[in-house]
């Protein structure tokens, strides 16, 4: 009864877990400086994953270069045809110096295999509303202090890779 | 009900015996809380200085809350007369206190969109906690929306948002 009844309601009882948000460059990653905050909370039932990050850049941070690939709680579902991304997540990235927000997905694929470095799980990129292209370290601007990334995640656990 | 909170799941031990009560309190109350109609729940701004006046407009929406995990949608849109923008950037007051995080802009609870009725103009927007009752809204290309930002807020304006987030 426990495994089957108690295990499952507590899923939904236990307090989200912690979560530290992590950025990789497709050339060089970004550094986050000192002060800088990383933190998040998420919660899973079964397959799936809610919960929310934060990554504010500290003094000293650099931005960088290449593609941003940012780091999940969990692995996600991809879809079976290479390159077909879908969001796991919405948030926004924050220019601190021009007080301007970018809302956007934070867009998981299955390409990420090919560039998988942190935790053995796929990576994923951030578009936001008004962009072309996904965010590097130069676009939409190069973050620097106080930038930050505020994400919200709602997405299908894939348990067979899920580390 | 779709409210299931505040519970301990029972550690059940090796000689007891499934009764009704315990099997209502323990599954079937929570069970209900997928089923159940969500719960009636009025979207609120409040703002830093002065909150806006928006009576007789609409404000629809509704919440469930299964454990930790709170789900809630719905729409404010100002009157066609007599609303007021009132002054500083707009909060809105969350269904269920969420949990408490420390340091910065709070963890980002949901989205949504804000709507210019004059301009008939959409856009982005995300929801930030601010207090453990209260989200800050972020408009996207802008920042904090504000009886001033995006626009000033008149007739016909208004703010949805869908929210997931840990609750208290």
């Amino acid at each position: 009864m426990d495994e089957y009844v108690r295990d499952f309601l507590n899923a939904h009882v236990n307090a989200f877990t912690s979560f530290a948000p992590s950025i990789t460059g497709s050339t060089t990653s970004p550094t986050y400086g000192t002060g800088a905050t990383r933190d998040g909370k998420v919660g899973m039932i079964g397959n799936m994953c809610v919960g929310w990050s934060r990554l504010i850049m500290g003094t000293g941070a650099t931005a960088g270069s290449g593609s941003y690939y940012f780091s999940l709680p969990a692995q996600a579902v991809v879809s079976p045809d290479y390159d077909a991304s879908y969001p796991v997540a919405s948030g926004l990235f924050f220019d601190s110096s021009a007080a301007t927000v970018y809302v956007g997905n934070l867009y998981v694929t299955q390409a990420l295999i090919d560039v998988d470095a942190i935790n053995g799980r796929y990576l994923a990129y951030f578009r936001s509303h008004n962009a072309t292209t996904f965010q590097t370290a130069a676009s939409p601007v190069a973050p620097a202090v106080s930038d930050a990334w505020y994400l919200h995640y709602h997405y299908a656990v894939d348990r067979n890779v899920y580390g | 009900m779709a409210e299931w909170a505040n519970i301990t799941p029972r550690t059940w031990a090796t000689d007891d015996f499934v009764v009704a009560q315990r099997w209502n309190q323990d599954w079937g109350d929570f069970l209900a809380t997928w089923v159940d109609d969500w719960i009636d729940w009025k979207p609120v701004l409040t703002a830093s200085v002065t909150a806006p006046t928006y009576d007789g407009g609409q404000q629809f929406g509704a919440y469930r809350r299964i454990g930790k995990y709170v789900s809630a949608f719905g729409r404010l849109t100002f009157p066609p007369s007599g609303s007021t923008a009132g002054s500083g950037g707009y909060w809105l007051n969350l269904p269920v206190p969420a949990r408490s995080a420390s340091g910065g802009t709070q963890p980002n609870l949901g989205h949504g969109f804000l709507y210019d009725s004059s301009a008939t103009n959409m856009r982005m927007c995300q929801f930030n906690q601010q207090t453990d009752e209260t989200a800050v809204i972020f408009g996207a290309g802008a920042y904090i929306v504000s009886d001033a930002s995006p626009w000033a807020w008149t007739a016909g304006d208004g703010i949805a948002m869908n929210l997931f987030y840990e609750g208290q």
